[in-house]
């Protein structure tokens, strides 16, 4: 097992990083509400993203093999299914909704990460 | 890095709408705007078309104007033979603007408008945070 992927700092890195990803796709999406034939698009779930991630991949068992991509994906959202006659499919109160989904979680992915440094910080000795 | 893109869309997003309302301004400014000579076309009402391109500099989809169009279709017409753009018959084109529509499409804009900016201002909280962890 990595120890540097399962440690709770790296998982509320990791957690940020795709929420920062996530929160592009939906400024994509809000800033497209009005493009015809525009289809809303969001990540795959960060669950799954660490469930593969963790599961099997290619070995890397020389320096000069490729790193596998850890790339999120970006899928066109099956939810939406309501369209307006132009063929755009943006609905913002979803958008909205998503947003303020993300803003939340990104609190507590960085309010952990800062809670689980001041831990470091103590055990060094110095005040926060 | 993502914020800082997700920044620049939501501002790219704000531009678009502005332009939008630029051409509503402009249509609603021009809704008595006939023609000059007997017979003559009056002004047409302008349409904006937007699109998802790619910003290669910014290496993302962004959204941007496509087209500044006219809108087809014809001119109502109304009787008035002392108007100097009175045809032969005394008929006088108007322009094709209907303002129910140029009023809808103001309101539209205003509201993808601040949709943008609470996007725009919910990523700057994010990136704040971000910040924050270097404290």
């Amino acid at each position: 097992m990595d120890p540097s992927r399962t440690t709770p700092i790296a998982l509320a890195e990791r957690r940020m990083a795709w929420l920062e990803a996530r929160q592009r796709v939906l400024a994509q999406n809000i800033a497209n509400a009005d493009t015809p034939g525009y289809r809303p698009r969001d990540l795959q779930p960060f669950a799954e993203l660490l469930a593969r991630a963790g599961g099997v991949g290619l070995a890397r068992t020389d320096a000069r093999h490729l790193a596998p991509t850890r790339e999120v994906e970006v899928k066109p959202d099956r939810l939406a299914v309501e369209r307006t006659p132009n063929g755009n499919a943006v609905s913002l109160d979803q958008q909205a909704l998503k947003v303020a989904d993300t803003d939340t979680a990104h609190a507590l992915a960085a309010g952990l990460h800062r809670r689980y440094l001041s831990l470091f910080r103590t055990a060094l000795g110095r005040s926060q | 890095m993502d914020l800082d893109r997700a920044l620049r869309i939501s501002a790219a997003g704000m531009q678009v709408q502005s332009t939008r309302l630029r051409v509503v301004a402009e249509n609603l400014a021009n809704r008595d705007s006939t023609g000059e000579s007997p017979g003559a076309d009056p002004y047409r009402r302008r349409t904006v078309t937007f699109a998802n391109r790619l910003d290669r500099a910014l290496g993302t989809e962004t959204v941007r104007v496509s087209r500044l169009g006219t809108a087809p279709g014809d001119f109502p017409q109304v009787y008035d033979p002392s108007h100097p753009a009175a045809d032969e018959r005394g008929y006088v084109k108007r322009p094709n603007v209907d303002s129910l529509i140029e009023m809808m499409d103001m309101r539209e804009a205003q509201r993808s408008y601040s949709a943008n900016l609470s996007v725009l201002e919910v990523t700057r909280g994010m990136l704040t945070r971000t910040i924050e962890a270097l404290r």
